[in-house]
């Protein structure tokens, strides 16, 4: 029988058809983002000057690409400082944040999640609804008004990124506490006397990893996108720090004379932010047939 | 019945949001302190504190608070000193301005590709597509708006770069905030009208000798729209929280600047307001959606 081969990948009822080999797509996706990351790990010790060293004399060199000399790979901006450097350290920033907001979603969502379908009633109604609400309002908005009145520090910004997410995986894991309800091993479970918080963790929990995980896989790219939006337009991290986001803000005012200034941040943005979504499509694919998350 | 449940519901969302926002902004400290220089003597921000009525009880404020609201009354810019309606309304026809013909653009380039893509399924069309809309939906809209000013203003010189005046100033705004919600919208058409074409009763339609058209759009797609409708309502909410970005990045004088500004300037009266329309905008889009729901479902009525 071939008729599986041919299947519509859609259809619910069949197991995705990545299963077998990993696309290339998603081969030099994986690729793209290790380099990337070993780059942003290995930042300290790589880069060529400090990120807030400013050289007037030396303001607005152009990259080498432009003709630029090879003591600043890729220029400098407007104060002078090595556009390598704080390329580097941005991308460090935008990764770390990035990796704890979802690492908050994560927690506070599947927790919020098993509580809500644990102990049902009003606490369930109650979770529901703030979860409701807040998926009505968009991302983006929350977390303007959250930085309005919170203020931007680092460990503020990746609360507000964490908490602006986690419904996602609260409904996720919600609804999976609801299916395994009376399937045969919670019962075992059950009647061999585990409290409901027992069963919760130790049997609930870990059948509701495999939709997480693909929905912190999806969401890192939405993640990345926040933060480096909210720094953009410069209510997220603050000088002398800087994130991929905070360093376009900037090349954004010397786009004109400068162009360069906004290509290379511009570049890696898209490089993380499209290849983790490759990564997390195929996942989901491969790990979520039925396509839950 | 069904119609003024979701309307009920509706409104005490907004009402929720509204006395969040409300406690937020008082909970986290005193205005004075951003209306004045920290050196003024303390007897003259006594007095302000007066004269804004911050000393009273959180619960005086938010009756007080409530009863200006019914009479329309949002209170001034804590800068400007221009009642925050007046500043909101008069930059809203900029950011309807893009809004709209944004909006309007994804739904048709969302449909089309999806349309196209589910009745080729599998084709070289699908599967570009496929990959299109995953890349589309993870792009940053503000680096795909320096992108475009980079190829489109600086290397071509076909557009401006910014700024505000003729259709041209338009263009590139208008496809930056389309993008990522047309791919959104592309991706649900597709696997909801490859369901629908896998149906009975589209072989029924098709063998009774209809034109591919009709089968397609009459029997198809008004299937096949269900699902899309819902994501409909949550692409207006992604089209305004994208307006913010976008209007920064081409200058944009609309009402996401003004937000930004009022977050940056911390005029809490103004962010409240911005933060109350956006969010009856998202919530009355929501609301049409679900009504239309109800005309186009009958089975959802019947609930």
């Amino acid at each position: 029988m071939t008729i599986a081969v041919h299947a519509s990948p859609d259809d619910p009822r069949l197991p995705a058809p990545s299963r077998h080999g990993i696309p290339v797509v998603t081969t030099v996706s994986i690729l793209v983002l290790c380099v990337i990351v070993l780059l942003a790990v290995a930042a300290p010790a790589i880069a060529p000057y400090d990120i807030a060293t400013q050289s007037l004399l030396s303001r607005l060199r152009p990259p080498v690409f432009v003709g630029g000399g090879a003591d600043h790979l890729l220029g400098t901006d407007h104060l002078g400082r090595d556009m390598l450097a704080r390329l580097l350290f941005a991308t460090r920033t935008t990764l770390l944040i990035a990796c704890a907001g979802v690492l908050v979603g994560v927690v506070a969502g599947t927790l919020g999640g098993l509580i809500a379908g644990t102990s049902g009633g009003w606490i369930d109604q109650c979770l529901s609804a703030v979860v409701d609400a807040q998926a009505a309002v968009p991302t983006t908005l929350v977390a303007l008004t959250a930085v309005a009145l919170a203020g931007t520090s680092p460990l503020i910004l990746v609360m507000i990124i964490g908490f602006s997410d986690y419904y996602k995986y609260a409904r996720v894991v919600r609804g999976e506490v609801a299916a395994l309800h009376g399937r045969a091993f919670i019962e075992a479970a059950r009647s061999s006397g585990a409290s409901p918080w027992r069963i919760a963790m130790r049997h609930v929990l870990p059948n509701t990893l495999s939709p997480v995980i693909v929905l912190a896989s999806l969401s890192f790219a939405e993640i990345v996108v926040l933060e480096s939006s909210l720094s953009f337009l410069g209510v997220g991290i603050q000088p002398p720090n800087v994130s991929l986001g905070s360093l376009l803000g900037e090349a954004r005012n010397y786009l004109i004379t400068t162009p360069w200034l906004a290509i290379t941040p511009c570049v890696v943005i898209v490089m993380i932010t499209v290849a983790a979504a490759m990564i997390g499509d195929w996942l989901r694919a491969s790990l979520d047939p039925r396509g839950r998350a | 019945m069904f119609f003024l449940s979701r309307a009920l519901r509706s409104a005490l969302t907004l009402w929720a949001i509204v006395s969040v926002v409300f406690v937020a902004t008082r909970l986290t400290g005193d205005p004075t302190y951003y209306l004045m220089p920290a050196e003024m003597p303390e007897q003259q921000r006594v007095e302000l504190r007066e004269k804004l009525g911050l000393n009273d009880d959180i619960a005086t404020q938010y009756l007080r608070y409530g009863k200006a609201l019914v009479r329309a009354d949002f209170g001034r810019s804590f800068f400007s000193n221009r009642p925050v309606a007046d500043l909101f309304f008069e930059r809203v026809p900029n950011t309807l301005l893009l809004t709209i013909p944004a909006f309007l653009l994804s739904v048709a380039m969302g449909l089309c590709g999806g349309i196209w893509a589910a009745l080729r399924h599998n084709s070289l069309f699908d599967r570009a597509l496929t990959t299109a809309t995953v890349v589309m939906q993870a792009l940053p809209n503000f680096a795909v708006g320096i992108a475009a000013i980079l190829i489109f203003s600086l290397s071509l010189r076909l557009l401006p770069s910014g700024g505000m005046g003729t259709w041209k100033h338009m263009v590139l705004p208008v496809i930056t905030l389309a993008l990522a919600s047309s791919a959104n919208i592309a991706h649900l058409v597709r696997s909801s009208m490859l369901e629908v074409l896998a149906q009975d009763y589209m072989r029924y339609a098709r063998s009774k000798g209809l034109s591919p058209a009709v089968v397609v759009l009459k029997h198809g797609l008004r299937n096949a729209i269900l699902p899309v409708l819902t994501i409909l309502g949550l692409q207006f909410g992604g089209l305004v929280a994208g307006a913010v970005v976008t209007e920064t990045v081409f200058a944009w004088p609309g009402v996401g600047r003004l937000v930004i500004d009022a977050v940056m300037k911390r005029d809490f009266a103004v962010l409240q307001f911005g933060i109350l329309m956006f969010s009856t905008a998202i919530i009355l889009a929501n609301l049409v959606v679900d009504l239309a729901y109800g005309l186009l479902d009958p089975r959802v009525r019947g609930k």
